[in-house]
């Protein structure tokens, strides 16, 4: 649990004005957490998977996921912009805050998954988008979620 | 009023976030419009919280939020809102409303929105004739509703056909008591048993594609229409005619008694739809029957007329159909024409076709065998697999040769599929069995002239094919010398 949803793995504050610098943030972090050995095959899994159709959802928030054999287990990077970038999302609002959600190829472990999956469900419950948006440290991001995950199912 | 209850299925290509949140969101939306509603999620980790036919049964509708494939069929006769995963998270109550109000249209009746579903039903011999219900009214499903019928159909007429060309072995009149010379009880068994089997033919190529249009209510008319039609004399082409007349119109029938009460819904498949559908369109079938009779007569008269008229551009004309696409549409038109002569006694039609049909992969091996520079070992391996393809009617093994290199090999297999085909006709030669390849030979005459034919058309098609591939490796290398030093050293 704590590797996956740790509050070394929030970025507040952020600057990037593209959505490839977002990518970019979010890969050097995984190589920096020690995710992923190689941040241009993190990008190129997120590129491709937004490729496939996009991850913005609404309310600013997107959900860029890759799933890449250059990742050695699964994580949540979560990175919040100080200004917000272009993306296609479902509201047509650009994005603030990017929960991203990255996935070793071939991952057999299912336990993993699932709570990538929780995570991902917690945002649609009510109100959630809107404490993440305003929460003021790595922390509170974390605690959050963890607390919507475990309450949720 | 009962409070309603929706089924959904949700599933995106990673199926990791966006799956669970259109779960999320149903869920939610659900709870707030005051509807129970049960989702099944197709996500990285498989099916989770799967429905049950019982509750799919019992659900006042369906939402499919998804971008894969979420096995939609089960969902026929629903009302189903069908939509991408995304559409499941940014508005899931307008979703739920569209089930509430009974917007959403019935799957498999009314156009649906298109599915982006991957068909993992099962192949039969004829490749995919699954139906993709709902969709608009298009030629392809045309074409996959007559090949339903077709694939249905082919077994009783290898069955049948075998049998009845088994019973020749005793000769031509061994099941008539008329010559006691020639008759053999045994013989006569087999014709009885093979007739049978045969007589089956038109009825289940037509109740087959009733079937695949309209489902079971249509098989039933399909195969009483087909059996009006095949005593009536009208061939398979009635067989054709009454199948789509089967399915589109209990189709049309299902449509007009939609506004019946549902207390009825029990008694209209077990009652109102075989009476009604029987009735309405055996009347149609026994009144058009002497006409399509007449047609059919006409067409089996022309081609035959044809064949002995000009059996050369009858040959050129099927082996250029059987190889063009190789199991395709085209090649399954002069195929399933041979089948259905088969069934009103002529087997020369069908003799052609074979051979135009087990040339293709021959050509293929004989390249390889002829010209062994022209080819890599891989596929020189393919090619001589593609000796016992042919030989067993297989079309289909030379597609991947074609596919390298369309332009030059396809002309090469029509001409050598047309050469089998005409040598064929021009031999005489009977094949009564619509498969099998060279299995078939003990009952097919002239069997020897046959072999002699497609060989003739396989070994030039061979000869040719092999010298092209044999200048392109020699003209895409400048440098014999080097390269072959290259190929040593490897």
């Amino acid at each position: 649990m704590s590797s996956i949803l740790a509050p070394e793995n929030v970025t507040l504050n952020a600057s990037a004005s593209t959505q490839a610098e977002v990518f970019s943030l979010i890969a050097a972090k995984a190589v920096e957490l020690g995710i992923a050995a190689d941040a241009a095959t993190v990008v190129a899994g997120l590129e491709s998977r937004e490729k496939q159709g996009t991850t913005g959802l609404m309310d600013g928030i997107a959900i860029p996921h890759a799933k890449s054999p250059g990742i050695t287990s699964p994580a949540l990077v979560i990175v919040r912009l100080r200004e917000s970038v272009e993306w296609e999302s479902l509201d047509e609002q650009p994005i603030i805050m990017a929960i991203s959600l990255l996935i070793p190829e071939g991952e057999a472990g299912t336990t993993h998954l699932s709570l990538l999956s929780q995570v991902a469900r917690t945002l649609m419950k009510p109100g959630v988008r809107a404490e993440l948006l305003a929460a003021e440290s790595p922390d509170a991001v974390i605690g959050l979620l963890s607390q919507h995950v475990m309450s949720g199912s | 009023m009962a409070p309603i209850h929706i089924v959904a299925a949700t599933g995106c290509p990673t199926g990791i976030a966006h799956t669970f949140m259109a779960q999320e969101a149903l869920q939610q939306a659900a709870e707030r419009l005051g509807v129970s509603i049960k989702v099944e999620t197709h996500g990285q980790v498989g099916i989770e919280n799967a429905l049950t036919a019982e509750e799919i049964a019992a659900a006042d509708g369906v939402i499919i939020a998804a971008d894969k494939d979420v096995n939609a069929a089960r969902f026929d006769g629903k009302r189903v809102v069908d939509v991408g995963v995304k559409a499941g998270i940014s508005r899931p109550e307008a979703l739920i409303q569209e089930i509430i109000n009974g917007t959403a249209p019935v799957r498999g009746k009314r156009p649906a929105a298109p599915v982006a579903a991957e068909d993992t039903e099962d192949h039969g011999l004829f490749g995919d004739t699954t139906v993709q219900s709902g969709g608009g009214f298009q030629a392809r499903d045309l074409y996959k509703h007559l090949m339903n019928g077709v694939s249905y159909m082919l077994p009783f007429v290898v069955g049948g056909g075998v049998l009845v060309a088994l019973s020749f072995l005793w000769g031509i009149y061994s099941a008539d008591p008329e010559h006691p010379e020639q008759y053999n009880e045994f013989a006569a068994m087999l014709k009885t048993i093979g007739g049978t089997a045969m007589g089956l033919m038109v009825p289940v190529l037509s109740a087959f594609i009733a079937d695949s249009i309209g489902k079971r209510p249509a098989l039933v008319v399909g195969l009483i229409t087909g059996l009006i039609a095949s005593n009536g004399g009208t061939g398979f082409l009635g067989g054709i005619i009454t199948g789509f007349l089967s399915g589109y119109g209990m189709l049309l029938l299902a449509k007009l008694l939609d506004r019946l009460p549902r207390a009825l819904a029990g008694l209209k498949a077990i009652f109102i739809f075989p009476v009604l559908g029987t009735f309405i369109f055996g009347s149609i079938t026994y009144l058009i029957a002497s006409p399509m009779k007449g047609i059919n007569t006409s067409l089996q008269d022309f081609l035959s007329g044809f064949q002995d008229s000009n059996p050369i551009l009858l040959g050129l004309i099927i082996g250029a159909m059987c190889a063009f696409d190789m199991g395709g549409p085209v090649n399954k038109a002069a195929y399933v024409t041979g089948v259905a002569l088969l069934g009103d006694g002529n087997f020369f039609f069908m003799a052609a076709v074979s051979a135009a049909c087990i040339t293709p992969p021959l050509v293929t091996g004989f390249a390889a065998l002829f010209f062994r520079k022209g080819f890599d070992a891989k596929t020189r391996d393919a090619a001589y697999v593609n000796f016992a393809l042919g030989a067993t009617h297989i079309t289909e093994g030379a597609i991947p040769f074609a596919a390298r290199n369309p332009l030059l090999v396809i002309p090469i297999l029509m001409v050598s599929s047309a050469v089998s085909a005409i040598l064929t006709f021009l031999f005489q030669v009977q094949v009564p069995a619509p498969h099998g390849g060279f299995l078939v030979l003990p009952v097919v005459t002239n069997g020897l002239q046959w072999v002699a034919a497609i060989l003739a058309g396989s070994i030039l098609g061979g000869l040719i094919y092999g010298y092209a591939m044999q200048r392109r490796i020699n003209t895409q290398q400048p440098q014999p010398s080097v390269e072959n030093e290259k190929e040593v050293l490897v």
